[in-house]
């Protein structure tokens, strides 16, 4: 419990510091959304008139101590370019990208646990050679690359899907998942490879360790040595590392939802970055904030759960 | 011993190397030895000696790098080599268990005490789990652990070392098995702990007559504990008999000599009559080398996300002295605050209150692992050279020649000092940290368990040279160390220490014979002296 409180704790500070980083840090980036938005052949009326109605004459502060207060209430102001709420231009596509990362993510756990295991059983031998070598060739493909690849191999050629031509939820459940997969590998197999070299090299060292020396005197055969002693060990270290992937997953996002036309958060940061759309950039920093300080979160629990020398703290 | 007793465990021209790239290193060379029903069997001998290796290929735990070159085991007629998979399960754990030197890292750390001692049960036999329960509550009384119902549900970091290496022998013991192979099982504990666990290995053998294979570096443990023990030496047998044959009277050379090496009461004459000079000539002068009064040592203990921190008493109102050349040794169990006075001597520890008055230079420093206190990545050269540029005053040439000095005295040679502190043996490595400490020109030198990582033959030339060294220099020692054995073959004075507290400090002689506190006598009587 108090643990837990601790961590709400650090997680308003961190919150506040990143706020005002983010709302001063693009007071600073050259460039003027009323500009941006009325196009190089407005009058100065115009831009005038513009600025008065986003407030962008306020003072700095002031228009901080408006944009933190609206922002608690969930509120984050009107989107210079596309002139609707920022709130409902998330709540749009929110939904698109965290199915886009859990899926990759689903991809990630259900491919990596099973090569890793198996290499480790078999170190040494041909299948960990084998599952080396995919290894190091899905780590040195970039995703968007990759993605370009299955758009090539699996859409022009297969012809499994249609590039480009996303599916909505609403309008067809099976073929929005259908399409879906396919932005989500590519993002999912650079991080397979590496999470199958951790999860292998974990359970190696795992093997070599004492207490297990001590579970095979006592008669366990190396299928229960593997399941019962050594997983469960190996997983502590996987877990900050899962966090790490996690995080990368939503960097990756941003890319392949470019390159398959898919309409969620990365596509809009990259529309809104360019247009100087600041209370949408805004919103979208703290909403990846909040979501790499959740997981960190998630992650010091799961050790609390697995990890029984963490409960002592 | 008798002929009715059967034998057990025959172990034939055993041989084990290490693949070490394409060439086999042959560790245990050629070992034959067998092992009689309820026995107790030593095997002895120093590190790289092979007998840890003997041990483990019993129950086929070689790493994955060792192999078995050759040999046969046969347990109750069974090759142990040529069983199934499945067959050599069923004997491991059953009939033959082992018990390790670390308990901490030999126990799975996320699994409860309960279950690991339950897993044997599992696999081994078919009970239900009320019984399953019931024998594990039963075989944790029997190991000494009261509250055992409280008990299964700890984790082993829970709980003391001691403590935890009972755990271990009552998993070892939960299915009565034929054998028991104890590596080095007490040498991580200390010396009162140690003895309760010896006492409950016997018993064990007594009630059930599980026969023993004690694996040790000591051979005080082997006298008092083993039937009959084998003396092994790079990767050979080189004697084998009963207890009273091999130290009463042994045949083999390399006996006599690891014999002669042990420190122990009745060994002190060869030191005897040197320390007798310069204790005469240090008690004329009667020069103080350091003074220490009513010290009390902290830490800090981080309590709070606030930052208020809680000070912990290490140390409570210590008082002690040091005259020029003589040698003052510490003794006390792990956790006593020994350690942190050697810091508190040194300065380097930041919260003190109380005087300790060195006189003339700082002290120095040798601590106990060699291995890990000299950075690996610098030449001798360089670690020699370094406490001479940091003190300043001296050319380029000047410390050359102070290197080569040092060298010199601490029985090593020039050639040494472009080597890698990864280049050198234990032994060697606690010289040049020896010659670090005194190359500065210190007088009193604090020693914090310097001999402890080495084997017993090393430890022997280690101890001779900080005597000779003393002559030479009118050294003083702080010798901090939890063998008393060696304490009393080195030091003058002896000061016990128990829970951060000085409760006794006397002359050898008197301490050893006289001991006026109920733990200095505690502690005596649990020393297996040879």
């Amino acid at each position: 419990m108090k643990f837990a409180f601790q961590k709400a704790g650090t997680l308003m500070i961190t919150l506040f510091i990143i706020s005002i980083v983010t709302f001063f840090a693009f007071q600073v980036i050259p460039g003027d959304s009323a500009t941006a938005n009325l196009g190089i052949d407005a009058s100065p009326e115009q831009v005038e008139a513009l600025r008065e109605q986003y407030g962008l004459n306020k003072s700095l502060l002031e228009r901080y101590g408006e944009w933190a207060v609206n922002a608690l209430r969930g509120d984050f102001g009107t989107s210079f370019s596309y002139r609707v709420p920022v709130r409902t231009l998330i709540g749009e596509r929110l939904p698109v990208t965290l199915m886009l990362g859990m899926t990759a993510i689903l991809i990630i756990l259900a491919a990596s646990a099973p090569l890793g295991i198996l290499a480790a059983r078999w170190d040494g031998r041909l299948p960990e050679k084998l599952i080396t070598i995919a290894n190091q060739i899905g780590m040195a493909i970039p995703s968007f690359f990759l993605g370009m690849i299955i758009s090539l191999v699996f859409g022009v050629i297969l012809k499994w899907f249609i590039p480009g031509q996303y599916v909505g939820f609403s309008e067809n459940p099976g073929g929005f998942f259908r399409y879906l997969i396919f932005p989500a590998a590519a993002i999912a197999i650079p991080k397979t490879a590496m999470l199958v070299k951790f999860l292998h090299n974990s359970i190696v060292r795992q093997l070599g360790m004492e207490y297990v020396r001590t579970a095979r005197s006592k008669g366990n055969s190396e299928h229960q040595i593997l399941y019962r002693h050594a997983f469960q060990n190996a997983l502590l270290p996987v877990i900050t590392f899962l966090a790490i992937i996690i995080m990368e997953v939503l960097a990756n996002s941003i890319i392949i939802e470019q390159v398959f036309s898919v309409p969620g958060m990365g596509r809009l940061l990259v529309a809104a970055i360019s247009n100087r759309d600041f209370p949408v950039v805004q919103a979208i920093v703290l909403y990846i904030a909040i979501v790499v300080i959740l997981l960190n979160g998630l992650v010091d629990l799961l050790y609390h759960y697995i990890d029984p020398r963490v409960k002592t703290l | 011993m008798q002929e009715a007793e059967k034998t057990l465990l025959k172990v034939e021209h055993l041989q084990i190397g290490f693949r070490e790239r394409k060439k086999m290193n042959v560790v245990v060379k050629d070992v034959s030895f067998s092992v009689k029903e309820g026995e107790i069997l030593g095997i002895v001998g120093e590190s790289g000696s092979g007998k840890s290796m003997t041990a483990l290929s019993i129950l086929g735990l070689l790493s994955k790098e060792a192999k078995l070159v050759n040999g046969n085991i046969i347990f109750e007629d069974k090759e142990l080599y040529h069983c199934t998979k499945k067959e050599f399960c069923k004997i491991r754990g059953n009939d033959i268990s082992m018990i390790f030197q670390e308990p901490m890292t030999s126990l799975n750390p996320v699994m409860k005490i309960g279950s690991q001692i339950e897993e044997m049960l599992l696999l081994h036999s078919s009970i239900n789990e009320t019984e399953r329960k019931q024998k594990v509550l039963d075989i944790l009384e029997e190991a000494g652990l009261q509250n055992s119902e409280l008990l299964i549900g700890k984790y082993p970091h829970q709980l003391s070392g001691g403590m935890r290496q009972r755990v271990m022998i009552a998993m070892a013991m939960v299915m009565k098995p034929k054998l028991l192979i104890a590596d080095e099982p007490t040498t991580a504990l200390d010396v009162t702990v140690q003895e309760q666990i010896l006492k409950l290995i016997q018993r064990f053998n007594k009630e059930y007559k599980t026969a023993v294979i004690f694996i040790s570096h000591d051979l005080g443990i082997i006298k008092n504990l083993c039937h009959r023990a084998i003396v092994m030496c790079n990767g050979f047998i080189e004697e084998e008999g009963s207890i009273q044959k091999i130290f009463e009277n042994p045949e083999s050379e390399y006996t006599k000599k690891l014999l002669s090496a042990v420190p122990g009461r009745d060994r002190i004459n060869q030191f005897e009559q040197q320390e007798d000079e310069i204790q005469a000539a240090s008690i004329t002068e009667q020069k103080q080398a350091l003074e220490v009064k009513q010290l009390n040592g902290f830490y800090l203990e981080q309590k709070n996300l606030f930052g208020q921190n809680a000070k912990k008493k290490i140390l409570d109102n210590i008082s002690f002295s040091v005259a020029q050349g003589e040698i003052v040794g510490i003794v006390g169990e792990s956790g006593c605050g020994k350690s942190t006075l050697a810091k508190a001597v040194l300065g380097l520890l930041e919260q003190t209150e109380g005087t300790i008055h060195t006189f003339g230079e700082r002290p120095a420093m040798v601590f106990q692992d060699p291995f890990s206190s000299l950075n690996p990545t610098k030449k001798i050269k360089w670690l020699m050279e370094e406490p001479l540029k940091l003190k300043g005053g001296f050319s380029k040439q000047q410390r050359q020649q102070k290197i080569m000095e040092m060298l010199k005295e601490v029985g090593l040679e020039e050639e040494h000092m472009n080597r890698y502190v990864s280049e050198l043996s234990g032994g060697q490595r606690q010289r040049v940290s020896i010659a670090c400490a005194l190359i500065t020109n210190s007088r009193l030198v604090v020693l914090d368990e310097p001999v402890s990582a080495l084997d017993v033959t090393i430890q022997a030339q280690i101890l001779k040279l900080l005597l000779k060294l003393r002559k030479t220099f009118d050294l003083s020692y702080v010798f901090i160390s939890h063998d008393l054995n060696v304490v009393y073959q080195m030091c003058d004075r002896i000061c016990v220490m128990y829970q951060g507290k000085m409760i006794e400090i006397a002359e050898r002689q008197e301490l050893f014979e006289n001991p006026k506190e109920e733990y200095t006598r505690k502690l005596l009587s649990a020393i297996p002296w040879i």
